[in-house]
């Protein structure tokens, strides 16, 4: 078992190091961000030369802190308009005279809490709170505020904490409207774009893994290597490798996502509203990660019985088509997400990672189902890994042979 | 412990058909062995078995004196026949990547590369990708790694194959301090000249059965004493018992038929009052005996 691992380990490490050097790698990983970057870049020199961009609208502030000081109108830069009481606020809002509202209750010095009232605010991605640009603004103000006051220890903790805000939708009516609908819409988009990156990356990442297989097998690499490495060991390195290196690019590509997005909607506000669930993010990159897995292991599998490089890659469409067919069927799940076709589709390992993904955003699925459909993946990727391992064995078996259903069946039995 | 390399009797079938057929051999640590045979007689498939790349039908293959096979691969150097290393790799990474797959530490396994490629001529080249060199420059990387982790047996198939005079040189050079430290070395090829050069012993097979084995001066003097060389201004007009003459280098050179005694041919040339400068039995090359087993063999079937 450890000489495996060590094995596995040996092969990971070269895999992941070649693979990670690859031009078409590098450029395919930083892509994304160099797109948003340059999207940020054009937005930022559009609006500098812009003679008559728009003025950004104010901030609102309510203190409802009888013995504090009204607001200034400008602080470090920042416009606020300051209201008496919380309705004068929300009409503000409402007339898009204000671009959010905050509310400093009477008991702020002592709980730190602020209520953010907002109407459509920015792209916040993982963060539920105001943007970077306002909250900095509202701290600003607070902590000039505390100063004004006789400082008290109290009022100085606080003014070292800050505060926190508590966050509270305001409708085209004025009355609070329930944010589960805008947490909806941008979980069902992150699991969107990450059933889209599952196919991406097993069209890039695991047919090329199939792909290498087949290589080296064409060119005898795999001699050398099967005089020093167990199949099962090679292989598995191999898979992790790949996959490993597909999560870095999908990592790279989500956090300049996550780190660059929210820096253009504060530039260009009332552009995106968002925010997403992280812990069912959690569980669509678990889904993601375990369809890579089983999508690899079945390209390596399809690599090692395929003799010459053109026929791993057209054996591939193997593992495509139904992925593909996954795909086209998740308006079927979003339309009944709680419906026999989609608890079906959960738990065949071809389409169960993108049905759960859909299914966790727009339907709350139990813990138990989603732990119960990862297993049927993850189980499904060993004991296909296993399956891979012999075939490959069975193949070179069958060395200088025509491949055909009876020898490979005796090969499969020969490979232990 | 001083079999390096033991296959007994082994078998592998392919398609209902033995492709190696009860094949066994033996190779010594310190000794140069040679697997002869012609295209598609089965020496690739034998060295496969004997790297547990392919499993037999039958027999047994026993690697360092019986080591386990796992353990005993790791002290094995192998050059297979079709090569190809990671084209967009470094020379360099390629060879510690393989150093490190024989269980050496990352330092140890970049120093006997450095020192590896030191030899072979190619340090300069340690940092080029290995598409940027030659076919031959390539064969000689891959030689390297089959080497760097200073193997107890050495497997080569067709080693010198596309390569240069010069580098054919260079890599028997190299194989006879390999036997010198100790490694036993078992290559294929089809250049007789080159098993004459390196080999003690060989294993001749054809359609995957065994045609001769055994120490390479023996088989020849076995077959020599059927073969004459007499160097004279000319030769005899009746040559009772000879079956072919062949005028080499300004010798006559005599196959007697079954039965003819060397002597017979002296007599000859004696009773012609021929004046001989020259008399020899001559042993003959192993590509005559390669020929000539494997026509009788084919003949036979």
């Amino acid at each position: 078992m450890l000489e495996t691992l060590s094995e596995m380990r040996l092969i990971f490490v070269e895999e992941l190091r070649r693979f990670t050097r690859g031009k078409g790698y590098i450029i395919l990983t930083l892509a994304v961000p160099t797109i948003l970057l340059v999207v940020m870049g054009v937005i930022l020199t559009v609006r500098a030369v812009s003679p008559d961009r728009e003025e950004p609208r104010p901030i609102g502030i309510v203190v409802l802190l009888s013995d504090w000081a009204a607001a200034s109108d400008d602080l470090q830069g920042f416009r606020f308009l300051a209201f008496s009481t919380r309705q004068e606020g929300i009409n503000a809002l409402t007339e898009e005279t204000v671009k959010e509202v905050f509310v400093i209750p009477e008991d702020y010095p002592k709980t730190g809490r602020v209520e953010w009232l907002h109407g459509k605010g920015a792209f916040s991605g993982l963060n539920s709170g105001p943007s970077g640009t306002s909250s900095a603004a509202v701290r600003a103000f607070l902590r000039t505020a505390l100063a004004g006051e006789q400082m008290t220890p109290e009022l100085l903790a606080r003014a070292v904490v800050g505060a926190t805000f508590e966050r509270v939708r305001i409708g085209k009516d004025g009355l609070p409207v329930e944010e589960d609908a805008d947490t909806k819409v941008g979980t069902i988009v992150v699991s969107l774009v990450f059933t889209l990156l599952l196919v991406f990356s097993i069209m890039i990442g695991a047919a090329s893994l199939g792909e290498a297989i087949a290589e080296e097998k064409e060119n005898r690499m795999i001699d050398v290597l099967l005089t020093s490495v167990k199949p099962l060991s090679l292989m598995a390195g191999k898979v992790l490798a790949i996959g490993t290196a597909q999560l870095i690019m999908i990592t790279v590509w989500v956090g300049s996502v996550v780190v660059i997005v929210p820096r253009i909607a504060d530039v260009i506000p009332s552009v995106f509203e968002f925010p997403i669930d992280l812990g069912l993010l959690v569980w669509v990159l678990a889904f993601f990660l375990a369809g890579y897995f089983v999508s690899s292991v079945i390209m390596a599998g399809i690599g090692a019985a395929a003799t010459k490089v053109q026929e791993a890659n057209q054996l591939a469409f193997l593992v495509i088509i139904p992925l593909l067919a996954s795909v086209y069927v998740l308006g079927l799940i979003l339309s009944n997400p709680g419906g026999g076709l989609a608890r079906v589709l959960s738990f065949i390992p071809f389409t169960a990672p993108s049905a759960m993904m859909m299914r966790l955003a727009v339907d709350g699925v139990s813990r138990l189902e989603s732990l119960a459909s990862l297993a049927v993946i993850v189980a499904t990727g060993m004991a296909l890994l296993w399956v891979s391992a012999r075939v490959f064995r069975a193949s070179l078996l069958m060395y200088g042979q025509r491949p055909n259903l009876r020898r490979m069946i005796r090969a499969l039995r020969e490979a232990g | 412990m001083n079999v390096a390399l033991e296959i007994k009797d082994v078998t592998k079938v392919y398609d209902s058909r033995a492709v190696v057929d009860d094949v066994s051999l033996a190779v010594e640590r310190g000794e140069t062995f040679g697997l002869l045979g012609p295209n598609g007689s089965g020496k690739t498939t034998t060295i496969r078995m004997a790297l547990d790349i392919i499993r037999p039908e039958s027999g047994s293959v026993s690697l360092l004196g019986g080591m386990s096979t796992r353990k005993a691969l790791t002290r094995v150097g192998y050059l297979p026949e079709e090569r190809g290393l990671y084209q967009k790799s470094k020379v360099i990474d390629i060879l510690v990547y393989l150093g490190r797959l024989k269980r050496m530490d990352a330092a140890t396994a970049r120093a006997n590369a450095r020192e590896m490629l030191q030899r072979v001529g190619l340090y300069e080249y340690r940092n080029k990708k290995v598409q940027a060199l030659s076919r031959g420059m390539t064969q000689l990387v891959q030689f390297s790694g089959a080497l760097l982790h200073k193997p107890e047996l050495i497997i080569l198939d067709e080693p010198f194959a596309g390569l240069d005079p010069l580098n054919v040189q260079l890599m028997k050079e190299i194989l006879r301090e390999q036997k010198e430290r100790g490694a036993a070395i078992v290559f294929s090829t089809h250049q007789m000249p080159d098993v004459e050069e390196l080999c003690e012993r060989v294993l001749l097979i054809n359609d995957g059965q065994t045609l001769l084995y055994g120490r390479l001066t023996e088989l020849r003097r076995a077959r020599g004493m059927r073969s004459v060389r007499v160097t004279a201004d000319r030769q005899p007009e009746n040559m009772l018992g000879v079956v072919d003459t062949k005028l080499q280098n300004g010798s006559f050179e005599y196959l007697m038929g079954e039965g003819t005694k060397p002597d017979e041919v002296l007599r000859a040339y004696l009773d012609a009052s021929i004046p001989v400068e020259r008399y020899e039995i001559a042993l003959p090359s192993l590509n005559q005996i390669f020929i000539e087993e494997v026509s009788r063999a084919r003949n036979a079937k």
